[in-house]
């Protein structure tokens, strides 16, 4: 149980580190922990590009708030 | 895996919205509602669920971007998720990475997210309230059996309060640990968040069912079925079909740009492109590939040749504008494959619903690449021509290829050629117009030496570089060009003239400038040769001109033939008269500045002082080298000074020519000199000594030997001074007056010299004769002497004799004897011993008669054997009447033969 536990957990490993790399080429701009969650998702069946244009969304948001909070701080 | 599956979509989708949004789980409850709703619509028909497909879109991207490098590391780690087989939906995660990634698409990814929003707007009144759309549920999402039983007790919750409480204490402990952590505090609030999210769930799951079902309500569950055979065949099918030749196409059209495609690779050690043969294909599918893949290579072959060379400075200008042709073929090449992505590209948008008819398929790429096949062919092969050659040999290169019958070939190697040949016509025209040469990189025809001084500018500074000289440009053509050229800069650094080029070519100049250098070439028997020639003529005339009227080279080239060649009669007679002092001393009691004293003395007495003074100051005396015996005779040469651009016709060389020459002239004539002595002492004498009968046979021989000498030295001045001088002179003058350059002037001159040293038997063919002619001149000096000698004596004699009859005769008047006996014994005795010497002075003379006619005979076999015709007839005048071949049995046969080729001759 252990050994085939141990492989498949490094599997798993270099596949994520792998991926991570795809990613950076690309320049997505996902960090580790995003990454692992979209692949949860897309290994579930999520559609990719509603996936993506949700993130994209979530980021507009974010810039924009940070934007606000930036003028409110100025202000 | 098991991790994987521990965790529901919802959980990981509010996680990620945490992780990129840095908010607690209650902050970012907005994003999350309008995550789920993006999440739950299914309306994205444009994805191609085809991992190749997505790696290739990726690779393309990075190409666009022009990252090779990364598009290779790419296609490494693809190969390695293949291979460690973890993650079941690659190409789901490799395209939303590929989205990700795409900025441009953000503005465009708004429509959906509102056309979404919209859709969920209208669907969810009707899904809070139908119940029979539960049956669709499981199939739409078949793998979410959680979801399903998380509606279940949604739903019973909505009919019974107490159940549906007793429901959510069951499923509190799950989510309650997180909430009560991040949560406000107040429980209220905390149900109201927890219902909330129950809510919106329950639209997520029923939306997609409600939409499939809302046509055809009272038909669903019959209709279900029916879609999934449909889709799976089609998919099926397709998938084979499309993606083995798509595939195929794909890789064809990388091939194409030489970029090693999925299946179709570049074999190194065979250089062509192979198709795996572990890939599963066809044979007619793997036949069409390499004859497609063949119009790659035939690209790889042209692009590295323009790569390489296109960074090479040395390569020179031509080969840059065999390379910009070159490239302008490609461009043209790349025009067509990007029209083929484009087409690629729709159909990729289309996706598979796209009509099969006007799909790319390899057939169709055979049919469209034909054309440009054949012409990658004709460059490909153009380019393995023309390996290793610049300049005006690539020039060659290419006109050589342009020999063909096909017109289509022939259209684009003329075309190619116009642009090689323009830089050509380049160095040409600042060359025949400006003689200017800057060919850094040695690639016109015209080759300059920097290290040349001025004075052999014309002779060594420029050559032609025959390998350098294009095959449609003739060699007389490159010969004019190259005098052209070297005519002006001649004019400008010799003759210091500064007249611009412009001046001197008007009216070609400005017949230039509209023609195109591609015409004019191919009117090569036309304008180009015309426009050579002008140029030719005009500059040459110029030249000549200069030379003529600044710088008298004709004008020195008669002096030449007056003083050097002693053209001038009696200026050479007056100089001989007035050096005869001097030169009959010991060559090495001699001093110039008294013989140049001398030569000014000539000067003034003789026409010579009429001449120009430029030409006067010019003519010096010079002392040759002494050797153990010499004469003034031997070591006395005039000379004459040449500098500036006449030094280019009359260089050193050709002046120890006139010197030599001069040489062989002043002894000749010195010869003819000493005979004219010998004949006016004979007069002189003759009447003197009539009263010493003893004597009448003694100077009877002297007359005899001396009528022969004056005879041979008589032709021998005669062959010289006209059929030599004045014929070669002739001829040098027609051919200077006809000249239409300085080359034939030179050419000319050269010969003129030639022909001279040749006929007066200096040059190494003659030696023998020359050697013999000399030892007729010393046999005549020898008779001078042995005559003086004589006459000497004989004068003495005479003179005692006269004193002896007047002593006799004041005797007589005075009455007494005339001589005593013993006085006239003495008298007799001396004239006896006189007697008695005359017996000796015959056989003297008789000797040197025989040894001079022997010279002389042999000086006539020599000449027999000559092959010049004109010392053949020098040898028939100096035997005129066969004096020589009725002593010497020798002579006669050869005579005869001599005689009988005269006749044949005639």
């Amino acid at each position: 149980m252990a050994s085939p536990a141990s492989a498949n957990m490094n599997a798993v490993r270099e596949t994520m580190d792998v991926l991570l790399e795809i990613s950076r080429l690309l320049n997505t701009g996902l960090d580790m922990e995003s990454l692992s969650i979209c692949v949860r998702l897309c290994e579930q069946g999520i559609n990719p590009e509603a996936l993506s244009s949700v993130i994209k969304e979530l980021r507009r948001a974010s810039d924009s708030l940070k934007a606000s909070e930036n003028s409110t701080s100025q202000g | 895996m098991a991790t994987l599956d521990q965790k529901s979509p919802n959980v990981l989708l509010q996680s990620l919205c945490c992780k990129i949004t840095g908010k607690s789980e209650a902050d970012v409850a907005h994003q999350f509602q309008y995550a789920v709703r993006v999440i739950g619509s299914n309306y994205a028909p444009t994805i191609e669920r085809d991992e190749f497909l997505v790696s290739e879109k990726i690779k393309k991207e990075l190409l666009k971007q022009r990252r090779e490098a990364d598009a290779a590391l790419f296609s490494e780690l693809h190969r390695k998720l293949q291979t460690q087989g973890v993650l079941k939906h690659r190409w789901s995660i490799l395209y939303l990475l590929l989205s990700l990634c795409e900025d441009p698409r953000k503005p465009s990814g708004r429509v959906p997210v509102c056309s979404y929003g919209a859709l969920l707007a209208q669907a969810l009144p009707r899904d809070v309230h139908s119940t029979p759309f539960y049956y669709a549920r499981p199939q739409s999402l078949p793998l979410s059996y959680p979801e399903r039983s998380a509606t279940a007790h949604n739903s019973s919750m909505a009919t019974s309060g107490i159940s549906s409480m007793g429901v959510f204490s069951i499923n509190g402990p799950g989510p309650t640990p997180p909430s009560l952590l991040t949560g406000a505090g107040t429980q209220a609030v905390g149900e109201s968040m927890r219902g909330s999210r129950l809510a919106w769930t329950l639209p997520v799951s029923s939306s997609p069912s409600g939409a499939a079902a809302a046509p055809r309500p009272p038909s669903g569950p019959s209709s279900s079925p029916a879609p999934k055979p449909l889709q799976r065949p089609r998919r099926d099918g397709d998938g084979s079909a499309d993606i083995g030749e798509a595939a195929l196409v794909r890789d064809i059209l990388y091939v194409f740009q030489g970029i090693d495609g999925k299946f179709i690779k570049m074999c190194s050690p065979e250089n062509c492109y192979k198709i795996d043969s572990k890939v599963p294909l066809c044979k007619s599918l793997r036949d069409t590939s390499s004859r497609l893949a063949e119009l790659g290579w035939l690209h790889n072959k042209i692009r590295k040749y323009t790569d390489s060379h296109s960074l090479d400075r040395a390569f020179g200008l031509v080969g840059q504008s065999f390379c910009a042709a070159l490239h302008q073929e490609l461009k043209e090449y790349y025009r067509l494959l990007s029209v083929l992505h484009a087409q690629l590209q729709v159909e990729d948008d289309q996706g598979v619903n796209m009509s099969v008819d006007s799909s790319l398929t390899l057939r169709r790429l055979l049919v469209w690449t034909y054309d440009p096949k054949v012409r990658l062919k004709t460059l490909a092969a153009l380019v393995d021509y023309c390996q290793g050659r610049k300049g005006g040999e690539l020039a060659t290169a290419v006109h050589a290829y342009g020999k063909t019958g096909d017109p289509n070939m022939r259209a684009l190697i003329q075309h190619i050629l116009g642009l090689v040949s323009h830089p050509i016509l380049n160095f040409l025209y600042r060359w025949i117009y400006d003689g200017e040469l800057e060919d850094t990189y040695h690639e016109f025809f015209v080759a300059s030496d920097p290290t040349v001084k001025t004075d052999r500018l014309w002779h060594d500074k420029y050559s032609l570089r025959k390998s350098m000289i294009p095959s449609f440009i003739t060699m007389d053509q490159a010969r004019k060009v190259l005098l052209i050229g070297k005519s002006i800069n001649f004019l400008h650094q010799v003759c210091h003239d500064r007249t611009p080029p412009g001046k001197i070519m008007p009216a070609s100049k400005s017949k230039d400038s509209p023609k195109d250098a591609a015409e004019l070439f191919t009117d090569l028997e036309g304008t180009f040769q015309s426009k050579i020639d002008a140029a030719y003529f005009e500059t040459s005339k110029y030249l000549l001109d200069v030379l003529n009227k600044n710088y008298q080279l004709l004008e020195h080239l008669q002096a030449m033939r007056r003083y050097l060649l002693l053209g001038q009669g009696d200026f050479i007679r007056h100089l001989m008269d007035l050096l005869k002092p001097e030169l009959a001393r010991p060559a090495t009691t001699l001093y110039q500045h008294n013989l140049t004293g001398i030569l000014e003395t000539a000067v003034r007495a003789t026409n010579a002082q009429f001449d120009s003074p430029e030409i006067l100051k010019r003519l010096d005396v010079r002392l040759l080298e002494v050797s153990p015996g010499d004469t003034g005779w031997d070591v006395f040469s005039l000379d004459y000074h040449v500098e500036g651009p006449i030094a280019t016709v009359f260089t050193r060389e050709c002046m120890s020519h006139y010197l030599r020459v001069f040489n062989f002239l002043w002894r000749a004539k010195r010869m003819e000199y000493i005979l004219t002595d010998i004949w006016k002492g004979q007069m002189c004498n003759a009447k003197l000594l009539k009263s010493m009968p003893e004597l009448s046979g003694v100077l009877h021989q002297c007359h005899v030997l001396a009528s022969e000498m004056v005879h041979f030295i008589h032709q021998m001045q005669y062959y010289i001074t006209f059929e030599v001088l004045e014929c070669s002179w002739d001829e040098l003058w027609n051919k200077v007056q006809q000249a239409q350059d300085l080359d034939h002037i030179i050419a000319a001159h050269d010969v003129f010299l030639d022909t001279i040293i040749s006929r007066c038997l200096l040059d190494v063919n003659n030696r023998s004769l020359l050697n013999q002619l000399r030892a007729v001149f010393d046999q005549i000096i020898e008779f001078q002497n042995a005559q003086d000698t004589l006459y000497r004596s004989a004068l003495e004699e005479l003179q005692l004799r006269i004193q002896f009859e007047d002593k006799k005769r004041q005797r007589e008047e005075m009455a007494e004897w005339g001589v005593t006996a013993e006085q006239e014994a003495e008298e007799n005795r001396r004239v006896q011993e006189f007697k008695d010497t005359i017996p000796k002075m015959c056989s003297q003379l008789r000797l040197l008669t025989h040894f001079y006619q022997g010279i002389v005979q042999e000086f006539l076999r020599l000449l027999m054997t000559c092959s010049d015709e004109s010392l053949q007839f020098l040898s028939f005048r100096l035997d005129f009447n066969e004096h020589y071949k009725a002593r010497d049995p020798r002579l006669r046969p050869s005579l005869g033969a001599t005689r009988g080729r005269r006749s044949s001759n005639i």
